[in-house]
Parts: C-alpha cells; sequence; structure tokens
C-alpha cells in the first residue's frame, strides 16, 4: 500500500523503517513509541482484557521485528503494516482460545483511580461488547476496531483496510447492527 | 436491515463521527426510523465510550522488550558474522584488497602501454596497436590529410630508427624520391637499395612520391616493391636498362637482406613508362652480393643513366 495516510508523515515512516530493518535502537524506540497507542486500542476493542492486550501489542512490536526481514513485506506504509500484524495477532490469540477453552477470553478491567461501580459496569458493557465482536466477520471487527478502537477516520480505515470509503462505511454499518442485534438483550436487562 | 435503513445508519454514523448529538441526528429523521436507527447509535456510543487507555507500564514494558529483543537479533547478527561470514568477510576484504592492488597494476600497465605505443616500431609486439589507433583517428580526424601527412612522416621516421638501430624489419613507408646514384636511392631522407627483387611500376622520376615496401637491415631498406603514387613534374632520373643479370657477379649477399627473397623470384618488373617496361632478370647466383646482382635501374626512359652498375654497364635489354 504506497497511499499515505493523513497525519502520518510517510517520507519520515519509511526512514524509519529503513532504519528499522538495520535494528538502529533509535528508530525502533520511535515506531514503538509513535505506535504503541494505535495498535493497544485496536487489539484491546477486539478483547476487553487490558492486560491480554498489552501482552498481545508487545507481541506484535516483536513479531514486527521479525517481519522486517520478511522481503515481501510493504516498505511504505508501517502504520498499515502493525495493523497487519495485530490482526494476526488477535486471530491467533482466539485460535489458541478455542483450542485451549480452559483460558479465560477475559479478565477484569480494573482502573485504579475509577470508581468501582462504574468501573464494573465498563467492564461488562466491554465484555459484552467483546463477546458480540467475536461474532462478527473479521473484517466488521476490523472495521470497528480501526473506526472506534483507534478513532481512525473512514479514509484512513479505508487504507488500513485496503478498501473504498464506501465499502468501509457499509461495512462499519452493518457491523453496527449486528452488535446492536447482539447487545439488546444486555441493554434490556 | 433493510438497504433504505442502511443508508440512513451510514449517514448517522458520519454525523455522530462529527460530533452531533444523537438526539439531534434522529430529530432530522421521521419518527419511525428515528426509533429503528436509535439502538444502533446508542451501541456506536458505546463503542466510543470503551476504556481502551494503556497503562505507562504496560507501554514501558512492552518497550523494553521490544529494544531487548532487537539487541538480541543485532547481536546475533554480529555473533553470526565473526564465524564462517567473519572468515567469509575477511576472505571478501582479502579479495577487495587483491582486486584492488591487480586494478592498480592493469592501469600502471595500461599507462605505460599507451606510454609506449607511439615509440612501437615495426616488429615490436605493440605495433600493430599503433597502427590500428592511427587508423581510428585517421577516420575520426576532420583534417585527414594533414594527418596522412603526419603518419607518413612517422613511417618514415620509424625506418630511420630501425636503421639506426641497425634492425631488421620488414617496412613500408611513402616519400619523394629525392636522389638516386644506380641502386641506392634516397627517399625523402630514407637510404633505399634497390635489388634484382625489386619491382618497381609507374613513371618514375624526381620528385616522385613513391611507396616503398621492403626489409631493413645494414644502415638502408632494402626494397622490394616501389610503387609510384604520383609521377614526377620533372622527366625521371634514372631508368637504365638493366645488364644481363646471368653475368652477375656472385658477391657476397649483405647478412642484412636475410630476410629477402630468394633470387630465384621473377625479375623486377619495370614499367616506368607505357612505352616500354623493363623486367630485369635476377643473376642465376643469386646468393652473391645483391648490389652487384641487382638490376640497377628501374626506368626505362632514356633520360640520364645513373647506372653505376660495373659488372652490366652494357645497357643490358629493357624487355628481358
Amino acid at each position: 500500500m504506497n497511499q499515505s495516510l493523513p497525519g502520518i508523515d510517510v517520507s519520515d515512516d519509511q526512514f524509519l523503517l529503513a532504519q528499522a530493518r538495520r535494528l538502529d535502537a533509535d528508530a525502533l524506540a520511535q515506531i514503538h513509541d509513535r505506535y504503541y497507542g494505535s495498535i493497544f486500542r485496536y487489539i484491546a476493542f477486539r478483547l476487553s482484557n487490558p492486560d491480554l492486550a498489552e501482552d498481545l501489542t508487545s507481541e506484535v512490536f516483536v513479531r514486527f521485528l521479525s517481519a522486517l526481514r520478511d522481503p515481501t513485506a510493504p516498505q511504505n506504509s508501517l502504520k498499515g503494516w502493525l495493523y497487519g500484524v495485530a490482526s494476526r495477532v488477535v486471530a491467533d490469540h482466539y485460535r489458541q482460545v478455542y483450542r485451549h477453552p480452559e483460558q479465560a477470553l477475559s479478565e477484569t478491567a480494573v482502573s485504579p483511580e475509577a470508581d468501582p461501580g462504574e468501573t464494573a459496569a465498563q467492564q461488562l458493557t466491554w465484555q459484552a461488547v467483546a463477546t458480540a465482536m467475536a461474532e462478527l466477520t473479521a473484517e466488521q471487527q476490523q472495521a470497528l476496531a480501526l473506526r472506534f478502537g483507534d478513532d481512525l477516520s473512514i479514509r484512513e480505515a479505508a487504507q488500513v483496510m485496503g478498501k473504498s470509503e464506501g465499502a468501509i462505511k457499509q461495512l462499519q454499518a452493518r457491523a453496527i447492527a449486528a452488535l446492536s442485534h447482539r447487545l439488546a438483550p444486555m441493554r434490556e436487562s | 436491515m433493510d438497504s433504505k435503513l442502511e443508508a440512513h445508519l451510514i449517514i448517522c454514523l458520519d454525523q455522530l463521527a462529527e460530533g452531533k448529538a444523537v438526539e439531534e441526528i434522529l430529530a432530522a429523521h421521521p419518527r419511525e426510523t428515528a426509533i429503528k436507527l436509535q439502538p444502533l447509535l446508542a451501541t456506536a456510543v458505546q463503542l466510543r465510550q470503551l476504556p481502551l487507555a494503556h497503562t505507562v507500564a504496560g507501554q514501558m514494558q512492552s518497550k523494553e522488550r521490544f529494544l531487548n529483543t532487537a539487541a538480541g537479533l543485532r547481536r546475533k547478527r554480529t555473533a553470526f558474522s565473526p564465524g564462517w561470514l567473519a572468515g567469509a568477510g575477511g576472505l571478501w576484504r582479502g579479495f577487495r584488497l587483491a582486486a584492488a592492488v591487480g586494478l592498480l597494476l592493469v592501469l600502471l600497465f595500461t599507462g605505460l602501454i599507451f606510454r609506449s605505443v607511439p615509440n612501437a616500431l615495426p616488429g615490436d609486439a605493440l605495433y600493430g596497436t599503433k597502427l590500428t589507433l592511427e587508423e581510428w583517428q585517421l577516420r575520426r580526424s576532420p583534417d585527414s590529410a594533414a594527418l596522412t601527412a603526419e603518419i607518413e612522416a612517422e613511417r618514415r621516421r620509424e625506418v630511420l630508427l630501425l636503421l639506426a638501430a641497425d634492425r631488421v624489419a620488414s617496412v613500408t613507408f611513402t616519400g619523394q624520391l629525392a636522389g638516386s646514384d644506380a641502386d641506392h636511392w634516397l627517399v625523402s631522407d630514407v637510404p633505399t637499395m634497390i635489388t634484382t627483387q625489386t619491382t618497381i611500376t609507374g613513371p618514375l622520376g624526381f620528385g616522385a612520391e613513391v611507396r616503398v615496401s621492403g626489409q631493413t637491415g645494414g644502415g638502408r631498406v632494402w626494397a622490394q616493391e616501389i610503387v609510384i603514387l604520383a609521377a614526377s613534374p620533372a622527366p625521371a632520373p634514372t631508368p637504365t636498362p638493366t645488364s644481363e643479370p646471368a653475368t652477375a657477379t656472385p658477391a657476397a649477399t649483405p647478412t642484412a637482406t636475410a630476410a629477402t627473397p630468394a633470387a630465384t623470384t621473377p625479375a623486377a618488373t619495370i614499367s616506368a613508362t607505357p612505352a616500354a617496361t623493363a623486367t630485369l632478370q635476377p643473376s642465376p647466383t643469386a646468393a652473391g652480393n645483391q648490389n652487384d646482382n641487382r638490376n640497377d635501374n628501374a626506368s626505362n626512359d632514356n633520360s640520364s643513366n645513373d647506372n653505376d652498375d660495373d659488372d652490366n654497364d652494357d645497357g643490358g635489354n629493357d624487355n628481358n
């Protein structure tokens, strides 16, 4: 994908990527600082477990190091590439959970500053959302994670997913409808 | 979800992303549609409110792991190279050094060659290169006449150098017939010897431009062929019908002419004038002194006869 993402200095990304291929510590540190938050939100949105999301986000960056040596890896969009790695990491996680159901899909996500009651309510909502999200198609999950997790614009999400803006809008609308349908019982209760 | 509702939802989600309140968005739709849209927009709002903030500690741990892994990979890379790769690297450095030295030698050698080429003489290994370069220069020169003159002068210079060094070599050069004393000719500055094997073609005369092919040796060029390229403005000086070769004295052949053709070859053909062609018969005792067995003069016109051949001073038969 050669298109640039608005707000992202692609030439700078390309420079960072070139430096990262040489395992330059400064470049790698900059990449981590710049994209950790986005990748975390993208993963957390789909998992409802912040601790697990942090582990998997960390895993994304480690896998990124291996991917740097892949000659077929994209050369330009660092962010798009990281989202791609993140998507595979989440998919691998779900595959592992399905194979080993004893592993809990979600744990607690308690913020020390938050009100315990509010936190519990948020956690319940998050778990319900994550459970409902897991039943969506992979593309719908990715579209929602990009739009609502990482707060990308339609255009940015379209560029990351390699689709038209219209396709993203449609994916998003259908995902919201499906999610709403699945969350209806919880909302009623 | 029907397509109409989907279209409405897409518009509503755009408006929501722009920051509009749900109530405001729904108010723009008919009540029935608004009722259907309301839970969908509530879900979208709910998604926006999920607590997706990461912890600083989590980020620091991830960064540490990331950079440590990278450092490990870097160490692997460098640890890998001291092994066979380091050996290969050393080999590669050695190869590069050898290649550099080789290239330097090639350049030096090439430089020496190019310095040597202009001084090459007939018989030298680089003489062919010199001729090729001259030919190439001639093709590219805008003033080929001047360059041709230079090249012709160079040929004569080469011959003089060969004569000075007393070297035996086949040569071809052009020059003007500046003088002749029987079989001793002077072509420009080059002393040229006419022998019984010398073939002379064309009308001779002082000042005639001739091309001489022959062999150097003994301080002169032993002509095998002389071609008159341009006739002299004045009548030609030399030709004396030659003597009877059969009576030539058997003097010794100079060693310098060892490379000249054997005396068993046909006689030199002289076609100095259209009227008569003098063909001189070589002596059967060709091993004798070529100076003595020579066909003294090539031309057949009846101008001054410079023939000083002691053995064949009877004029001989021009048309042998």
